[in-house]
């Protein structure tokens, strides 16, 4: 006889068969309450359909390969060594559970019934040893998560009394499924028992006698434990089940991470102004960000609606590390809460106590003006993001915090609600095309000086190197730009700058003055499009980004490289020659900056230059690749104070120290260096760390001779 | 209650520079603004336009790209703008500024207030606001670091360098502002962009019952531009503290301000 699975002892005849009715209701109510929790986001379903429908004509495929990733196979999730093994833990064993039932349903109500029995035997052995290992997993994850919310407390971890109960339900129903396997183990022993190791296991603490009696009524608690919480998915956090893989196939494919909306073209506008002079007739001043949540695509509504709370954002959050007044966890879940009833979320910094099931209150929609107003966020909070996307990298429901809090930077800034410097720095780069506010003629006159070619004087270079606010004024990134010219020099690369180059507006975006970014953008676009097939070397990260991500918008598609890809390219290719004589034997840190690593993914080419460097020995800072903390400087925060109780910068530059313990921080990028230089005076260390850009360290290892060889060999180039 | 407020579209002071091989200064092809010291007037006006429900009527003599000072000024919340087209060519000294720009005013009359920046950024001359208040029969304040306006009066408080004055007076008056009084708001470019330039209306001399001929008599001559000459002694004290002290008391001595 063939070894089977014996279904339903201790049943009355026909209970399997309620089993089916019973699925139906509940699983109604869970399509009830998703249509319900539909409603917020203030779309029909024909509507969002139609539009889904259209995006997946397009790039569905990518898009579910985006889903498969980051859902199925918990890519995200997996970063965190203890949350995301145990939630992994969970997930795959809940889909195994899942689908074991409904195995054990296809055989015994479909193909059973056409005389068709595959779960036997052999595999009926692999079935019930996946099975139990699932239940083992699922219930040890389940431990593992109320131990972490009993025990552990993260801070980042909100724990309401949703989340225990969430997580009692989830232990009840693996609980009670393993018991009834045991007793039914304990009652009708078999001699395939120990595939069921778990469930064989629980069945020796079970004496046989008592089985009859409790089965019938643990059997039904299990069902319709199992039951109820498909019906609350909807109700609870469990929504993000069903809400992030949705939100993951509706985020588009093929966006740069750097890259952040336009929310109107600024010369469309002006075509339209005309029509308008012409008609009399006036459009409509474009909405600049969003007051209220209600405001903004369903799309970015059902995004927030999908966050579970978990928290990684909050915990790798600079701003919030430093004391700022802002948690990108507290902003999403704000934003969520207002969502939901356009009441007042708890106000920012606070724990917030109300949860899912007590938010899906009355509705006060519109009440308060803004989301300021209604104390999701201060205005601090909103300034206090440093743009570093490690949230963004950490999100398992793909939330785009930063494109939030830019638009409500936006709306900030139409309200005139801004701070003094950022008003100043704004009008200096408006008049003098650079943030510090110095004459725009000072930019590369020293360096034309020097006799650095302007691409006028030299139109047949292959680089242009594009100096950079920071490397043209800033005084210790100066020396950066000079050891970057050296090493161009000495590799006899034909390059040239350009005279009239001018901030490229990454600052002026990011803080969420769209209009003023546009203006200088398209100026910048237009005096750059003639040099459009060379290309560029930047060595301020935030340039390159606007430069390759950002003007795209304006119909320039520039190629551009950052000076650490071409110095890792030209020692790669032995042009730069090395004086390995008398090297200083040192152990060189290496800090991504959070616009090169994390948002272009740029991570080995300057640890290939470390190490080329001679004597030198990379270490890697405890955060480092893409989990790097930033130095407080993106977001425009360089240019402005707000309030914190310890600088990002100090922060960051401790753990390096702490973690890697180098002679030299290796940064490649003037933020990072400006910061860090100033850090390293606040924390008394200059003594002990040096701070260099990486093309400071080469230039450093150049023999004396290479200057002068090459000097005749670019010069050549020129003429 | 009706403001007027003076601005000025002024050459951007902070990229004026002296040409290195002509040793000239640089004034063309630079970029053109609204003298930042008018932001101040605007936005005080403005205030006082939230707070009493004033009308707030701009005035200017300039080239045609003044519009964008104008438009910048409505944008920041005035009412009206009133645009005097001049050649950009054509310099002005303060006498022949002040005397179009108070017929320009006394046009809008009745007015209240008539506010001006302290200065202008390019010319540095601090005198437009006195002149006009004079050609008005005005009585003027100088300097306001802080205002407060209710119908038919006003009190100001004026600092000069080491005093502070409170004044109250009675409207119609002129005051020109000084850059301490307020953080002028920064309108977004999409709301300048916005502005349409239909709301900038445009004066003639004849309107104002002049002629051509006020744009030819200059009561200054610029006779030529010179660089101050600049020198710095670079004295380097070397020594202990005391002695560095010492020695730096007697350079001071011997430069006599000490």
């Amino acid at each position: 006889m063939d070894a089977v699975r014996e279904f339903l002892p201790f049943m009355p005849a026909g209970a399997g068969a309620i089993i089916y009715p019973l699925s139906i209701l509940f699983i109604g109510c869970m399509v009830y309450g998703c249509y319900w929790r539909f409603q917020r986001y203030g779309v029909s379903l024909r509507d969002a359909w139609n539009e889904v429908r259209g995006d997946a004509k397009t790039e569905g495929a990518a898009r579910l390969g985006n889903v498969i990733r980051q859902a199925l196979l918990q890519k995200k999730v997996l970063r965190r060594p203890f949350a995301g093994v145990f939630h992994g833990g969970i997930f795959f064993a809940m889909l195994v559970l899942t689908l074991g039932t409904m195995t054990v349903a296809l055989q015994q109500d479909l193909l059973g019934k056409l005389g068709l029995t595959f779960l036997k035997n052999g595999v009926y052995f692999a079935f019930e040893f996946a099975l139990d290992t699932a239940a083992l997993a699922f219930i040890a994850g389940c431990l593992a998560a109320l131990g972490r919310r009993m025990l552990a407390k993260p801070d980042y971890l909100e724990n309401s009394a949703e989340s225990y109960a969430v997580l009692g339900l989830l232990l009840f129903i693996g609980a009670t499924g393993l018991l009834l396997e045991g007793m039914r183990l304990a009652a009708h022993p078999v001699p395939w028992g120990y595939w069921s190791y778990v469930g064989s296991a629980v069945a020796a603490f079970i004496p046989a006698a008592a089985v009859p009696a409790i089965y019938p009524a643990l059997w039904w608690t299990h069902l319709f434990a199992a039951l109820t919480m498909i019906a609350l998915v909807p109700f609870t956090k469990l929504y993000h089940i069903l809400a992030i893989p949705v939100n993951l196939f509706l985020e588009p494919v093929g966006v740069a991470k750097a890259k952040l909306s336009m929310p109107f073209n600024l010369m469309d506008m002006a075509e339209d102004e005309e029509s308008e002079e012409e008609t009399g007739e006036e459009e409509p001043e474009p909405v600049m960000g969003f007051a209220k949540v209600q405001e903004i695509d369903w799309k970015r509504k059902f995004a927030i609606d999908a966050c579970a709370n978990c928290g990684r954002c909050e915990s790798v959050c600079p701003a919030h590390a430093a004391g700022r007044e802002l948690s990108p966890r507290l902003l999403v879940q704000g934003l969520k809460h207002s969502l939901a009833a356009g009441v007042p979320a708890p106000a920012l910094m606070k724990r917030a106590e109300a949860s899912d099931l007590i938010l899906d209150g009355e509705e006060h929609l519109g009440e308060a003006e803004d989301v300021f107003a209604e104390g999701v966020l201060t205005e601090e909070a909103a300034w206090s993001c440093v743009n570093c996307g490690a949230c963004m990298e950490e999100c398992p429901a793909s939330i785009h915090h930063v494109e939030y809090l830019l638009d409500l930077r936006r709306h900030l800034f139409s309200e005139g609600r801004v701070k003094d410097k950022q008003a100043t720095l704004l009008e200096a780069v408006e008049r003098n095309g650079n943030p510090y506010g110095l004459p725009s003629y000072e930019r590369t006159e020293w360096l034309l000086d020097k006799g650095i070619p302007d691409i006028e004087d030299n139109p047949d270079a292959d680089y242009i190197y594009w100096i950079g606010c920071a490397g043209a004024y800033g005084i210790r990134n100066q020396e950066v730009t000079l050891a970057t010219l050296r090493l161009l020099k000495a590799a006899g690369i034909n390059f040239a700058i350009l005279a009239d180059e001018k901030c490229c507006g990454e600052v002026v975006k990011r803080l969420g003055e769209e209009g003023r970014f546009q203006l200088l953008a398209a100026e910048n676009v237009a005096y750059l499009e003639p040099y459009a097939d060379k290309t560029f070397i930047t060595s301020c990260p935030h340039c390159y980004n606007t430069l390759k991500h950002e003007y795209r918008d304006f119909g320039l598609e520039l190629n551009v490289i950052h000076h650490t890809e071409l110095l890792a390219q030209l020692l790669k290719e032995g042009k730069l020659p090395l004086e390995t004589k008398d090297a200083k034997l040192a152990h060189i840190a290496y800090h991504d900056p959070c616009n090169l690593g994390r948002f272009n993914g740029i991570y080995d080419a300057p640890r290939d230059v470390i190490q080329k460097l001679p004597g030198a020995t990379l270490v890697e800072p405890e955060k480092h690749g893409d989990k790097s903390f930033c130095c407080g400087a993106g977001g425009g925060n360089a240019w402005f104070n707000v309030e914190e109780k310890e600088k990002i910068s100090s922060i960051r530059l401790k753990e390096i120290c702490a973690s890697a313990h180098p002679d030299v921080l290796a940064v490649a990028c003037p933020y990072c260096l400006a910061m860090f230089d100033d850090a390293v005076k606040t924390e008394g260390m200059e003594k002990t760390l040096a701070v260099k850009d990486i093309s400071e360290l080469l230039a450093d290892a150049l023999p004396a001779s290479a200057d002068d060889g090459a000097n005749v060999e670019a010069k050549a180039a020129i003429s | 209650m009706h403001i007027v407020v003076c601005v000025k579209h002024v050459v951007d002071s902070t990229e004026i520079h002296v040409d290195k091989k002509t040793n000239e200064l640089v004034l063309r092809g630079l970029s053109t603004k609204i003298n930042d010291y008018d932001k101040n007037a605007v936005e005080e006006a403005v205030k006082l336009k939230k707070e009493l429900g004033a009308t707030v009527s701009l005035v200017t003599i300039g080239p045609r790209d003044a519009q964008k000072t104008l438009k910048e000024a409505l944008a920041m919340g005035a009412d009206d703008a009133y645009l005097l087209q001049i050649s950009p060519r054509q310099q002005l000294d303060t006498a022949q500024a002040s005397l179009i720009l108070s017929k320009m005013i006394e046009k809008l009359e009745p007015v209240d207030l008539v506010l001006c920046g302290e200065v202008s950024e390019d010319g540095y001359n601090s005198q437009t606001g006195a002149r006009i208040a004079e050609r008005l029969h005005l009585p003027h304040v100088s300097y306001v670091t802080k205002l407060s306006a209710q119908d038919g009066g006003y009190v100001a408080e004026s600092t000069l360098e080491d005093t502070a004055e409170t004044l109250k007076g009675a409207t119609p008056a002129l005051l020109t502002i000084s850059s301490a009084i307020n953080v002028p708001r920064l309108p977004t470019a999409i709301q300048i962009m916005k502005v349409r330039t239909s709301r900038i209306k445009n004066v003639k001399l004849a309107d104002l019952g002049l002629d051509d001929s006020v744009l030819e008599t200059p009561k200054v001559k610029m006779l030529g531009y010179e660089i101050p000459e600049q020198e710095r002694k670079n004295i380097m004290i070397d020594g202990t503290a005391s002695e560095a002290a010492a020695s730096l008391v007697k350079y001071l001595q011997e430069e006599k301000v000490m």
